[in-house]
């Protein structure tokens, strides 16, 4: 009987989890280890965090659904993982005597998802400085309160300045800044006093648009044109002011401190910020066989999981070679760790680099949305069910070869909201294949904005509710 | 101005409003877009 084990149930392991519960889990021994027993859809959290979401709505209870799909599921942290004897610990949730667990596997796939790292940049962050975060719900609620206090203070008729974007000169997440800035906009609309307001986007992105990717060339309505016109004309149209290769370096209580490409220092003052964090790789411990250190075989710098890809090259030779990203995200030390989701370490960025005088790395990170994650989370499982069942792994996609839809919303009105949808063929530009300036199929990647993707957006929200909780026709819906 | 023969210039207008929030013209836009993704998806290779 083989045994896999799951850590972190985010849309990467839960995708996985859902695959290999359904089709091994009766035979052989699959476990999840999680913090908590919610799975939290995290692209709605922009609506929770301006007001327009309860929260409950964008979780549900995780326990019922692995045991309907034949998955153990252990509410606790993964502590360390000893890769030469193939086994986690785990610290169980709650006040019992035994508190830490140990956990066997022949497969174990680390998707812990970000270590949200608002400590790199001093005076960021909800908990112990100055600006806020939808990263997690407790982030978007106290955001959505912190917004609505100035909502009230406008229509008082007070100015207030609001600052959107991210917070670290590495961050990655620009989408869902972005979606989050506009369904402000949106909002102060509804709410009558967008006058009031100034809204401002800070980003490290070389031009608005860029979200991590390197910005896209698609069709819109029979021409060809970039993300970076296309994202400013949508800032115009809504009266949001940018300032991008910006890498924002501390903040506090009155302004945001920033380096900008030439290296030149300055700040934007603000009344309520919500700023993207840097993000590394959660903090497990791997201990070898004598209780050493076996860190630096399974984790980068930054704390992400090496995989299949080939790491260490410049930017230009990583862009260059589409096979520089993994495909199958296994670890090349230990065969029997994956690495999936947020989790895995990516080769290098999408996005062009940019050193300034200074010396500081302004670069976005590459971004993992969920469909990635789910499609990475599909692969990895593949593959452990083929090694389980037939030996060889068959199944491979890397982020070269992947398709993705983003759909960005701009207010969540059904009547009235608008979404730009993005449909990315490759996500990570092959300029071999696609000899063009975006190294992309400019057939199938395209972008518009209108009613029609916030009416897909909230589909989205249902059917992926739908799909990860292992309803009827599940395996149906794509990731 | 075109670059790299995109354009990367835009602005929006009265027109572009329009059918950005026109319920037929989007209706139709939200089935053609669902079965794009579809067959993006499908065109990925996941082997």
């Amino acid at each position: 009987m083989a045994r896999v084990v799951i850590i972190g149930a985010g849309f990467a392991g839960h995708t996985a989890a859902l695959y290999l519960g359904s089709i091994l889990g009766t035979q052989h021994d699959v476990t999840m280890i999680n913090p908590s027993e919610r799975f939290l859809y995290v692209p709605s959290l922009v609506w929770v965090g301006v007001g327009h979401m309860k929260p409950e709505r964008t979780r549900f209870h995780l326990p019922p659904v692995y045991d309907r799909m034949h998955v153990h599921f252990l509410a606790g942290k993964a502590v360390e993982v000893h890769p030469d004897e193939r086994y986690v610990v785990a610290e169980k949730n709650g006040d019992g005597a035994e508190k830490l667990v140990r956990i066997d596997y022949d497969h174990l796939i680390v998707a812990t998802g970000p270590r949200l790292n608002f400590a790199a940049t001093p005076g960021l962050g909800p908990e112990s400085g100055h600006t806020h975060s939808i990263c997690t719900q407790a982030h978007a609620m106290e955001s959505r309160d912190a917004y609505l206090e100035n909502v009230a203070r406008m229509k008082k008729g007070e100015k207030r300045r609001l600052v959107i974007g991210t917070g670290h000169p590495g961050a990655t997440c620009q989408g869902a800044a972005f979606e989050y800035i506009t369904n402000i906009h949106k909002d102060l609309v509804r709410q009558g006093v967008r006058d009031r307001a100034e809204l401002v986007w800070i980003s490290n992105e070389r031009a608005p648009g860029d979200f991590g990717v390197g910005g896209i060339t698609a069709r819109n309505r029979g021409r060809m044109l970039t993300s970076e016109a296309f994202i400013s004309a949508v800032f115009r149209e809504y009266g949001i002011s940018w300032d991008v290769q910006k890498g924002v370096l501390e903040v506090d209580e009155n302004a945001i401190h920033w380096e900008d490409y030439d290296g030149q220092y300055g700040e934007t003052t603000y009344d309520f910020a919500m700023l993207i964090p840097q993000f590394t790789g959660m903090p497990l411990k791997y201990v070898g066989t004598n209780g050493n250190d076996v860190s630096p075989k399974v984790v980068n710098p930054a704390g992400f999981v090496t995989v299949d890809g080939i790491y260490g090259r410049p930017y230009e030779t990583t862009a260059g070679d589409p096979e520089s990203w993994p495909r199958v995200y296994q670890n090349p030390e230990y065969k029997s760790i994956f690495a999936a989701g947020i989790a895995f370490a990516p080769p290098g960025p999408i996005s062009r680099p940019h050193v300034t005088p200074n010396g500081t790395s302004i670069t976005a990170s590459p971004p993992r949305t969920g469909m990635v994650s789910g499609i990475i989370g599909h692969v990895v499982a593949m593959n452990i069910i083929d090694l389980v069942q037939h030996g060889p792994m068959t199944h491979g996609e890397r982020m070269t070869e992947m398709a993705a839809a983003c759909i960005a919303s701009m207010g969540d009105s059904l009547w009235d909201g608008s979404a730009a949808t993005i449909m990315m063929y490759p996500v990570v530009p092959d300029h071999r294949r696609y000899p063009n300036e975006g190294g992309r199929d400019a057939f199938v990647t395209q972008m518009e904005m209108g009613l029609a993707g916030a009416w897909m957006k909230r589909m989205i929200h249902t059917t992926f509710r739908h799909k990860l909780q292992g309803r009827i026709g599940w395996g149906l819906i794509p990731e | 101005m075109m670059v790299n023969g995109a354009e990367d210039k835009l602005e929006f207008t009265d027109r572009d409003r329009f059918w950005m929030n026109n319920k037929l013209y989007q209706f139709l836009r939200f089935v053609v877009l669902n079965l794009k993704i579809l067959k993006a998806v499908d065109h990925s290779k996941r082997s």
